[in-house]
């Protein structure tokens, strides 16, 4: 949770299980979703996330809260002496990582990503499950997604057939 | 303090259910083969993928894969390795001359004349008696039919009216072109235009047909006939020739003018931009669509002007009225080099090469990607082609219908 610091505006999220994240308002805005609310004057302090357990939207607070755009000396202050390359390639290994979640963890992030509009997230959760469906059999497929075959045995064959060329 | 109400966010956007949310992943899937090993992970996959209006929203979002050409009447499809093979292998055996649901009608034989956007457009001509057949005559009376070549499904076109046809005078018809083109709503999926370009000694005509008011229509080019008053066409040569299709235009070049003629097909209006002066006497370019709209060219150049040096592609972008050669593009080991057209986001090229492996001559196809402009083999064959029809399309079990 952001500690408060002198001269940064803070917001309150709540999420319906009573749970309250005081984040800055810059990482609060990575949201598209609360950022039109807070520049629409719509949100006092305190903005109610629904749907989004608090698991959940603190997951997504940290996603916000490392991707950020660092300026000055907020945030990761050594920007100044990194190069943007490995500042990128540090997300890039930092987003594998987060990613690293069940099945059903997954799609609360692409629900959750999806809602508040924050792009980055939604492109993210979203690449994991469009590259397993390019890279895998589909044994691979239905045990990532979780999806159950209940295809019927005769069904099973056709659409296999009819699918085929798609399959190395 | 946060007041002890929270503010709830407004109501929209909703949330969307998780249907909606795996068609917005659907649509991201960067290949018809990745949509198809969806659809096969379970029933409730295939139900969303190949439900008509997500077909039609994926179409929009990608363009369809170069499937192979047609050199005269066989089909050569993409091979592996290239990306392309997958979707080729769902066209295995597949019939594209919609012969078998067409109505037969006797003396009269289909043939396909133009791919386009999942429809292909079909003529029925009467078999040449003696005497041969002009220009006019074929046009007068030969039927024209739009098919949906996956779904077995057509339209007969109804025939040119006769007000139009006496804009043309039997000697002043050169050549004559038909084709397809995308509908006048760009929102309705089963609208489609099919066009007829009349290029006469002093004028040029478009007769336009709208899936959408059913009726021709005609347009003419002024500044064709501006210049055929100084110097009126005298053969083929000299006309509009090798169309393509780029950001929602038709183009044409034009020796006579060393121009590049454009039919916009939204605001139905024709243009002329120059070719750059070198271009004049070498008919091996083709125009492609370039980034933010612009239009960009590759063209073919040897070495000292032999077929049998070394070539490779120059590819240059229209910018404020001027070519600039962007990059230049090695060809190793080709000779013969044919630009068959461009499709599905490739240049497809025909090409004689000598293997890396060592002496062996071999034929082949290659596409050059027209975005990052990387050669790949699309094919190898037994022997040179020196003109063929591109086919772009997504694999039937994946199309939506067309008409």
């Amino acid at each position: 949770m952001a500690t408060r610091e002198a001269g940064k505006k803070m917001i309150m999220l709540k999420s319906p299980d009573g749970m309250e994240f005081e984040v800055e308002e810059a990482v609060a805005m990575e949201s598209q979703t609360i950022r039109k609310m807070i520049e629409d004057d719509c949100a006092d302090t305190a903005i109610l996330i629904p749907n989004i357990n608090s698991k959940i939207l603190s997951r997504v607070i940290e996603y916000c809260n490392k991707h950020v755009p660092t300026t000055g000396a907020t945030g990761a202050a050594a920007s100044d002496t990194v190069a943007p390359a490995a500042l990128a390639e540090d997300l890039k290994i930092w987003d594998a990582e987060f990613i690293k979640v069940n099945r059903a963890t997954r799609f609360d992030l692409i629900q959750a990503a999806s809602y508040l509009n924050i792009k980055g997230l939604l492109d993210l959760t979203s690449q994991t499950t469009i590259d397993t469906i390019s890279d895998n059999s589909l044994e691979e497929i239905r045990s990532f997604l979780s999806t159950k075959n209940d295809y019927l045995p005769e069904e099973e064959q056709t659409i296999r057939r009819e699918n085929q060329w798609a399959f190395q | 303090m946060p007041p002890p109400h929270p503010a709830p966010l407004p109501e929209t956007p909703i949330f969307q259910t998780p249907d909606e949310l795996l068609r917005d992943i659907f649509l991201r899937l960067p290949t018809a083969a990745d949509l198809a090993r969806a659809s096969a992970a379970c029933p409730s996959f295939r139900r969303l993928i190949t439900d008509h209006a997500f077909l039609r929203r994926y179409r929009a979002h990608h363009p369809p894969p170069l499937i192979g050409a047609f050199d005269d009447s066989a089909f050569i499809p993409a091979q592996p390795p290239h990306p392309s093979a997958f979707a080729a292998r769902a066209f295995a055996g597949f019939d594209f001359s919609c012969s078998s649901f067409l109505p037969s009608t006797t003396g009269r034989t289909w043939s396909a004349i133009d791919f386009l956007d999942g429809r292909a457009l079909l003529d029925g001509a009467p078999v040449p008696g003696k005497g041969g057949s002009s220009h006019l005559r074929y046009f007068s009376v030969r039927d024209l039919a739009v098919c949906d070549p996956v779904h077995g499904r057509y339209i007969l076109l109804p025939a040119v009216p006769g007000d139009l046809k006496a804009l043309v005078s039997e000697p002043d018809l050169l050549h004559l072109e038909t084709f397809l083109a995308p509908g006048d709503d760009e929102e309705d999926p089963l609208s489609f235009r099919v066009m007829c370009l009349l290029q006469c000694r002093m004028n040029l005509l478009l007769l336009v047909f709208s899936s959408l008011d059913w009726q021709w229509h005609s347009l003419a080019f002024d500044q064709w006939s501006a210049q055929a008053t100084f110097a009126p066409l005298e053969g083929t040569k000299d006309g509009l020739s090798d169309r393509q299709f780029v950001h929602g235009c038709f183009c044409w070049r034009f020796p006579l003018l060393n121009k590049l003629v454009l039919l916009d097909t939204r605001a139905m209006e024709f243009s002329a931009v120059n070719l750059p002066p070198e271009q004049g006497w070498s008919s091996n370019f083709v125009i492609v669509e370039a980034a933010e709209g612009m239009l960009g060219m590759l063209a073919e150049v040897y070495d000292r002007g032999n077929m049998y040096e070394p070539c490779w592609l120059r590819y240059s972008i229209l910018r404020n009225n001027q070519w600039h050669l962007e990059k230049v593009i090695p060809l190793p080991e080709m000779h013969h080099v044919v630009l068959l057209g461009v499709g599905g986001g490739y240049l497809l090229i025909g090409a004689m090469y000598i293997t890396s492996s060592g002496e062996e001559v071999m034929f082949g196809l290659f596409s050059v990607d027209v975005k990052t402009l990387q050669v790949e083999l699309f094919a190898e064959l037994s022997k040179i082609i020196l003109s063929g029809r591109l086919y772009a399309g997504f694999p039937p079990s994946l199309c939506a219908p067309t008409i």
